[in-house]
C-alpha cells in the first residue's frame, strides 16, 4: 500500500482549505438573518414607521377634536381605540394620546388662565394626584407590555371598556334627562299655542299683546344660538348639586382649600313660614344659621380631590382618557363647585399631568409615534373650532346623545376587538371569527364617528348657509 | 370685540399656508436623507432602546458559572448554520466536535456566558465592526446564529435539570439579545440626551400646534361671523336696502297720517272759532300768499312750504320733542321710565317693581305688566337715537 508523502499530504491539506474556507464563508453568507428574532410577539419589535399615517391620524384627531368641544375636554376615549384599530399597539396609542393631550391641554389651559377660570391651588394639588396615579398606571401597563405586548392590548382594551361603562353611566342618563326636559319644554310649547288659538276663536283680545314675544321665543335660530351658551368651550353652565355636596363640604377632613360652589340653602320667601319646630332641631337650625354665617359651603376638603385625581390619572395612563367627564361631573355634582373654573382647573390639571408622564414616562421610553401625534394634534385643532361653532346650533340634548352613541359604538368596537387581541396573546379563536369581528368592530366604530362628525359638520354648514341669507320681514318681502 | 373681515380670512388662510408649509418641511430630507418625522422616530426609536438591557444584573448573576465545565450536544436545522455555529463557538474558546449537523461542545459554561454577553451587549453599543471583525461575518447574521446556540444551549440545560442555568441562558436570550438585536437600527441614547431631544421636539410641536390653532381660531370665528357672512353674500346690501325702503314707507305714512291729522286739526279750529280765526288769519296772513280753501290742499302746501298759520298745530306734533319736555312727559309713565337697562343688574332688580308701586301706585297698576315685560325698550330707543 503507498502511503501519501508528507509533501503530497501538506498540499492535499491546502488544497481542502482553500476549498473549505471560502465555502464557510458562502454558507455565512447565504445565512439570510431575519429581521426581529424572539417571539412575533415580543415588545421590541419596533413600530411600524408611519403607523396608520398622517392623514388617518388627522381624521381621529378632528372626531377626537369635536368630541372635545362637545364634552369639555378629552377625546381620548376614541382615540386610543381608534389608533388600536387602525393597528398601533395599545402602549403606542395611548402614549400617543397623552402627548395629544399635553399640547391640546396646554393651549386651552392658557386660553382658561386668560379667562381666569383656574383654581391655582387645586390644579397644583390635583395635579400631584394625577401624576402620582399615572406614574403607576405607566409602570403597570409598561410591565405588561414587557411581558407580553399582546395580552397589554387585552388588558388595555378591557380598561377602556370598564372605564367606558363608567362614563356611560354617567353620560346616558344625562342625555335622558336633557330630552326629558326638552320634551317636556316642547309639551309646554304645544300646550301654549294651542291655548293661544282656543283663545283667538272664543275672540280674546289679549292674544295681539301676546303675540309678539311669541314669535320672539318660536324664532328658531334665535334658540339654536342661546343653546349654544351650553356648550362646553364657550361658557359652563353651573349643574345642579347632588345632596351629597353639602356633607362633602361640610365634612370634617383637613386640610381644606377654598372653591366657589353652587351650594346653597334654601332661602324661604315672604309668603313661606317655618313649619313648628321642637327646641332641639331649633338649636340645629341656629348652629346652621352660625355655620351660614361663616360661609359653610367655601371649601372642600382636599383629600376626596386628591384620591380622585389619583383614580383619574391611574386610568389615564392604561386607557389614555384624562377622565374629565368624571371629574367634572363629580366636582361640579359631587362637590358642588362652580363649572366653569373647574373646567379650568382640570384643564391645567391635565396640561400639567400629562406633561409629566410624557415627559417622565411615555415619551421617555419611546412609547410615542411622532406621526400619530402631529396627525392627531392637528386634527384636534381644527375639531376644536369646528365643534365649537358647530355644537351652538345644535339643542345640547341631541349632542348628548350623540356622544352616547359614540361612547356606545366605542365600547362595542372593543369588545368585538378583545377575540382578535385574544388570538394574538395566545388564545385558541378561529382566524375566520377573530377576522370578522375585527372588521365588524372596526365599521361600527367609523359608523359612530361619521354619524357623529356628519351631524356637527351639517349643523355648521347649514347655519353658515342660513347666515348668509338676508332676513326680510313680509312686509319688505 | 375683534371684527371679523376679509382681512382676517385672508390672515387666518397665511396663518394655514404657513403652518402647513411647516409641517411640509418636516417631509423634507434635512440628514443623510432622513426627513424630520424619520429623524424624530429615530430618536423615539433610540429612546425605546433606553429601555436598557440588565447587562449588569446578569453579569452578576453569572459569576457562580465562571469555571464550571461543561458539556453539551448542539444540533442545529441545517449544515449552514452548523458551520457558522462552530466558527463562533470555537471563537469563544469551546471545544466543539461537529457530527454532522450536531456539535458537542465542551468548555466553561460561565466564560462561555460571558464573551456571548459582551457580544450581545456590542450589538447594543451598535459596535457592529468588532462584531464582524471577530467572526467573519455580519454582526446580524453572527447574532442571529447566537440567538440559535443560546436556545439549543438552555434546551440542553433543561434536559440537563440546570435550571438555574436555562433561566439564566433565556434571559440572556429575551432581556438583552433580542432587545439589542431588535431595535439594532436605533443608536443607543443617554437618558439626559433622551430628555432634551424629548424637550426640543415638544417645543417645536408646540410652537406647530399654536400656529395651527390661531388659523383655525381666525378661520372659524371668521367664517362663522354672522356679519361677516352677510357682507359677503351680499345679504347685508339687500336688509339695508330693504330697511332704508321700510323707512321711506314709514316716513311716507307718518307724513300721510300728519296731513290727515292736521286737516282734521284745522277744520275743528275752523268749525269752532270760525270768527276769531278769521281774524286771526286777516291779521297774520301775508298779502302774497293765498291758502288753498280745502284740507288736502293745504296739507299738501304744508308740506312744501309749512309756514303758514293754519298749520300750527301739525307743526306742533312735527316738531322733535326735547329731551326735557319728553321727560316730563316719561313721568307720566312711570312703567316706561322706571325700569333701567337690562345690563345692569342691581338697579333692574331693586328698582323697576318698587317705584310704581310707592310713586303712583293706583294710575301706573295698569302699565305695571307693559312695564316689567318690556325691560330693554328704553336701551333700544337710546341706540338708535
Amino acid at each position: 500500500m503507498n502511503y501519501l508523502s508528507d509533501r503530497r499530504l501538506l498540499f492535499f491539506l491546502i488544497v481542502i482549505a482553500a476549498i473549505l474556507i471560502p465555502a464557510a464563508g458562502i454558507c455565512a453568507d447565504t445565512i439570510i438573518p431575519p429581521q426581529y428574532i424572539g417571539n412575533t410577539n415580543n415588545p421590541y419589535i419596533l413600530p411600524d414607521g408611519p403607523g396608520p399615517g398622517f392623514l388617518l391620524s388627522a381624521a381621529i384627531g378632528l372626531v377626537a377634536g369635536m368630541l372635545s368641544a362637545t364634552i369639555g375636554a378629552g377625546g381620548g376615549l376614541i382615540v386610543v381605540p381608534a389608533l388600536m384599530s387602525a393597528g398601533i399597539s395599545g402602549i403606542y396609542a395611548v402614549g400617543s394620546e397623552i402627548f395629544r393631550l399635553f399640547l391640546f391641554s396646554a393651549i386651552e389651559a392658557v386660553r382658561m388662565g386668560l379667562n381666569k377660570r383656574i383654581n391655582y391651588k387645586m390644579a397644583l394639588i390635583m395635579t400631584g394626584g394625577t401624576a402620582a396615579g399615572g406614574f403607576a398606571g405607566f409602570s403597570l401597563s409598561s410591565s405588561i407590555f414587557l411581558a407580553d405586548p399582546a395580552g397589554a392590548d387585552v388588558f388595555i382594551s378591557a380598561m377602556i371598556i370598564f372605564w367606558l361603562i363608567i362614563y356611560s353611566f354617567i353620560i346616558i342618563p344625562d342625555f335622558k334627562e336633557a330630552s326629558h326636559k326638552y320634551a317636556l319644554e316642547l309639551l309646554r310649547k304645544e300646550n301654549a299655542e294651542k291655548e293661544k288659538e282656543a283663545a283667538i276663536q272664543t275672540g280674546s283680545s289679549q292674544n295681539a299683546e301676546e303675540a309678539p314675544p311669541q314669535k320672539g321665543n318660536a324664532d328658531t335660530p334665535q334658540t339654536g344660538k342661546t343653546s349654544a351658551k351650553d356648550s362646553a368651550l364657550i361658557s359652563f353652565p353651573d349643574e345642579e348639586p347632588w345632596e351629597i355636596a353639602r356633607t362633602i363640604r361640610t365634612m370634617k377632613l383637613p386640610p381644606y382649600i377654598n372653591f366657589p360652589t353652587t351650594v346653597k340653602d334654601k332661602v324661604l320667601g315672604a309668603d313661606e313660614e317655618l313649619a313648628d319646630t321642637n327646641p332641639d332641631d331649633m338649636e340645629e337650625a341656629a348652629k346652621i344659621a352660625d355655620l351660614s354665617e361663616a360661609q359653610p359651603y367655601a371649601r372642600i376638603p382636599v383629600l376626596p380631590a386628591l384620591l380622585l385625581a389619583t383614580v383619574g390619572g391611574f386610568f389615564m395612563a392604561l386607557t389614555g382618557s384624562a377622565g374629565i367627564v368624571l371629574s367634572f361631573t363629580v366636582l361640579t355634582k359631587g362637590f358642588g363647585c362652580v363649572a366653569a373654573i373647574v373646567a379650568g382647573t382640570d384643564l391645567v390639571r391635565l396640561a400639567l399631568s400629562s406633561g409629566a408622564l410624557t415627559m417622565g414616562a411615555f415619551g421617555l421610553n419611546g412609547f410615542i409615534n411622532i406621526y400619530c401625534i402631529t396627525g392627531l394634534i392637528a386634527g384636534t385643532m381644527t375639531g376644536i373650532h369646528l365643534g365649537g361653532k358647530a355644537i351652538r346650533y345644535i339643542e345640547p340634548y341631541r349632542l348628548k346623545g350623540l356622544v352616547s352613541l359614540v361612547v356606545i359604538s366605542v365600547i362595542i368596537n372593543r369588545l368585538l376587538a378583545l377575540p382578535g387581541q385574544l388570538k394574538k396573546a395566545g388564545a385558541d379563536i378561529s382566524y375566520g371569527l377573530s377576522t370578522t369581528l375585527d372588521q365588524s368592530a372596526l365599521y361600527i366604530m367609523i359608523i359612530g364617528m361619521v354619524i357623529f362628525c356628519g351631524w356637527l359638520f351639517y349643523a355648521l354648514v347649514r347655519d353658515i348657509i342660513r347666515d348668509t341669507k338676508p332676513i326680510l320681514d313680509e312686509e319688505t318681502k | 370685540m375683534m371684527k371679523y373681515s376679509i382681512k382676517t380670512l385672508f390672515a387666518s388662510l397665511l396663518l394655514l399656508f404657513l403652518s402647513i408649509g411647516a409641517l411640509g418641511t418636516m417631509y423634507l430630507p434635512l440628514e443623510d436623507g432622513k426627513n424630520s418625522f424619520e429623524i424624530m422616530e429615530n430618536t423615539f426609536n433610540s429612546l425605546r432602546k433606553g429601555i436598557t438591557p440588565p447587562f449588569d444584573e446578569l453579569n452578576v448573576a453569572n459569576r457562580a458559572n465562571l469555571g464550571k465545565s461543561f458539556s453539551a450536544n448542539l444540533t442545529f436545522s441545517n449544515r449552514r448554520m452548523t458551520e457558522a455555529a462552530t466558527r463562533i463557538l470555537l471563537r469563544n474558546k469551546l471545544m466543539v466536535t461537529p457530527k454532522g449537523r450536531t456539535l458537542k461542545i465542551q468548555g466553561d459554561l460561565g466564560y462561555t456566558l460571558k464573551y456571548l454577553m459582551d457580544d450581545v451587549h456590542q450589538l447594543y453599543l451598535n459596535g457592529n465592526k468588532k462584531i464582524e471583525n471577530k467572526y467573519g461575518m455580519s454582526s446580524t447574521q453572527s447574532m442571529f446564529v447566537v440567538d440559535r446556540i443560546l436556545k439549543k444551549l438552555a434546551i440542553s440545560m433543561k434536559s440537563k435539570r440546570m435550571t438555574a442555568q436555562e433561566k439564566l441562558i433565556n434571559k440572556i436570550r429575551f432581556e438583552e439579545l433580542v432587545p439589542a438585536y431588535n431595535l439594532r437600527s436605533a443608536p443607543p441614547i443617554h437618558i439626559n440626551s433622551g430628555f432634551t431631544y424629548l424637550s426640543i421636539g415638544t417645543f417645536a410641536l408646540l410652537m406647530l400646534t399654536l400656529l395651527w390653532d390661531l388659523a383655525n381660531l381666525l378661520f372659524f370665528r371668521t367664517v362663522t361671523d354672522i356679519s361677516f357672512l352677510k357682507k359677503m353674500s351680499g345679504a347685508a346690501k339687500i336688509e339695508n336696502k330693504a330697511a332704508f325702503i321700510k323707512k321711506q314707507k314709514a316716513r311716507k305714512k307718518k307724513a300721510e297720517a300728519l296731513a290727515k291729522k292736521a286737516a282734521t286739526a284745522t277744520a275743528d279750529v275752523k268749525k269752532g272759532k270760525e270768527g276769531p280765526a278769521k281774524e286771526k288769519a286777516k291779521k297774520n296772513k301775508p298779502p302774497t300768499t293765498a291758502t288753498p280753501k280745502n284740507p288736502e290742499a293745504k296739507s299738501a302746501n304744508k308740506k312744501t312750504a309749512g309756514t303758514t298759520t293754519e298749520s300750527k298745530p301739525a307743526k306742533a306734533i312735527e316738531k322733535p320733542v326735547s329731551p326735557k319736555k319728553a321727560q316730563s312727559k316719561a313721568s307720566q309713565k312711570p312703567s316706561e321710565k322706571v325700569i333701567p337697562p337690562a345690563g345692569n343688574k342691581k338697579t333692574a332688580g331693586k328698582s323697576a317693581p318698587s317705584k310704581p308701586k310707592q310713586a303712583t301706585p293706583k294710575v301706573a297698576k295698569p302699565a305695571k305688566p307693559a312695564a316689567v315685560d318690556k325691560p330693554p325698550a328704553p336701551k333700544k330707543g337710546k341706540v338708535k337715537d
